[in-house]
């Protein structure tokens, strides 16, 4: 029998298989919230979506893990304050009382937080980091847009740091921030750091500076950390001061 | 390196100039190996592959060729204590070629599912009651130099080529992570648009942009229509992380 055919067995070149990727839409992120060690209340942000899209239920957001029984979480939504606290492990809701009238939390619509919000963790024995959870948000920058004050009637708006790094104070992009405006951080030791906005006793264009005695006011090199919030205070302007990080 | 050895005999009844009736009978003397360097299961499935070109252009994650005109021979479960008994493939009817190249795989058919109380269970799926898969992670080459060849067939130059991950099918949804808690030093993520043929798992990484850490979990199967919760280590300082094809 004459065979013309030749029979090869060959292997496989890698290159040969296209594999196409399969991965997931959405990324998620856990941030430790910076100076959550040591500080019993916090003024923690809103850097993350929930996990699908969507504003987060600041319950979902931030992990019981490291928290105890009765640790408060307290968010400001439309001008009013609800609050949830640890039972059980879980996060429940609590009721606020504003004057005589009590406010319950137990709208799920309640806790939902836009990124860039600020609220507050209150922690009984915080001797180990707290931390957020959520998907990290698709859309590029995030301008935040505070309350106008005036010099009679400073306007006081909480906001957090809207993005999952951290961020020089003066490495973001404030308009309309009027001379005199400040931000306050909460420090290291339960005590809120205050920057001014002015320009810097050297000279040069208004920046967010620090009072240093000897110095004068000098340009901070201070960051907001991923994960916290802080105060701006509107003393005047005609225009409502945006911050986009 | 492992040790295989493959006995190929191809017996052909007409010149090649014709449609080359006949048959092809082979089996390795093991171990065969996956690519994670575990023996083969019994049942596994090896295939035998043909194609007109040099090389075969992949098998999809249901068994499919990934290039048109090439074909599937044919596919057995027939691996036993390490190795591929004989095989048979008659070369008849639609499997009947003329010339080209011949590819012999050892199949990665093995299914991880949560059992009920909730530990991961491994299983060989091999094949279906209608002879197809239902889903190939992976296919390895079991030819080497070296192959014993018939005396009516020639052998090519053969090259271990190790494992090649199956092509992702086409339509193949992009999954969603919709939930996600911590539970102790465990993270649980909840992911839908999984499908059965694909394994899942966790990539990770210190920016959204670089996950480089890949091998958090062994991962799971995808379900259709349903959910599966990967779970991870506190992915620590890697704390982007994403869902992806194992």
């Amino acid at each position: 029998m004459q065979i013309k055919g030749l029979l090869t067995i060959a292997a496989l070149s890698a290159s040969a298989i296209a594999t196409a990727e399969v991965v997931s839409q959405n990324t998620m992120c856990r941030i430790e919230i910076s100076g959550s060690e040591g500080q019993s209340n916090l003024i923690i942000a809103v850097p993350l979506n929930a996990a699908g899209g969507g504003n987060v239920k600041i319950t979902d957001l931030v992990m019981t893990d490291n928290l105890e029984e009765n640790d408060a979480l307290i968010a400001n939504v439309g001008g009013t304050y609800y609050s949830w606290v640890i039972k059980g492990g879980v996060w429940t809701a609590a009721t606020t009382t504003d004057g005589d009238k009590e406010i319950t939390s137990g709208d799920d619509a309640k806790a939902a937080l836009s990124v860039g919000t600020g609220a507050w963790l209150v922690r009984k024995t915080p001797t180990n980091a707290a931390y957020l959870y959520g998907q990290v948000p698709t859309s590029g920058s995030k301008t935040t847009t505070m309350g106008l004050g005036t010099a009679e009637a400073p306007k006081y708006t909480l906001i957090g740091n809207p993005t999952t790094a951290a961020k020089a104070i003066n490495g973001i992009t404030w308009a309309n921030a009027n001379e005199g405006d400040q931000i306050a951080v909460p420090g290291t030791n339960g005590k809120a750091q205050t920057y001014i906005r002015r320009g810097p006793t050297a000279g040069g264009e208004a920046k967010w500076c620090k009072y240093v005695k000897g110095s004068g006011y000098v340009a901070t090199e201070a960051k907001i950390a991923p994960g916290c919030g802080f105060w701006y205070i509107s003393y005047g302007g005609t225009v409502a001061p945006t911050a986009t990080w | 390196m492992k040790k295989l050895a493959l006995m190929l005999t191809a017996v052909f009844a007409s010149i090649a100039a014709l449609a080359v009736p006949g048959y092809v009978i082979f089996s390795s003397e093991g171990p065969d190996q996956y690519a994670d360097g575990t023996t083969v299961l019994d049942g596994e499935v090896y295939a035998l592959v043909w194609t007109a070109n040099e090389t075969f252009g992949g098998l999809t994650a249901t068994g499919e060729p990934v290039v048109a005109g090439d074909k599937v021979i044919g596919m057995a479960a027939t691996a036993k204590d390490g190795r591929c008994t004989p095989v048979v493939y008659m070369l008849t009817g639609d499997n009947e070629v003329v010339g080209g190249n011949f590819f012999v795989y050892l199949l990665d058919t093995r299914v991880k599912t949560v059992a009920a109380d909730g530990t991961v269970v491994t299983n060989v799926a091999g094949l279906n009651g209608d002879g197809k898969l239902t889903a190939v992670n992976a296919v390895q080459s079991i030819a080497e130099p070296g192959i014993a060849t018939s005396t009516v067939a020639a052998a090519g130059t053969v090259n271990g080529a190790g494992s090649v991950a199956t092509a992702a099918p086409v339509d193949a949804p992009m999954p969603r992570i919709t939930a996600i808690e911590v539970v102790g030093a465990k993270v649980v993520v909840t992911v839908v648009d999984t499908l059965p043929c694909l394994q899942y798992g966790i990539t990770a990484g210190k920016t959204p942009s670089v996950l480089d850490q890949k091998d958090l979990i062994d991962g799971l199967n995808g379900v259709a229509g349903g959910e599966i919760k990967l779970v991870i280590d506190d992915p620590a300082e890697n704390r982007f992380f994403k869902v992806i094809r194992k």
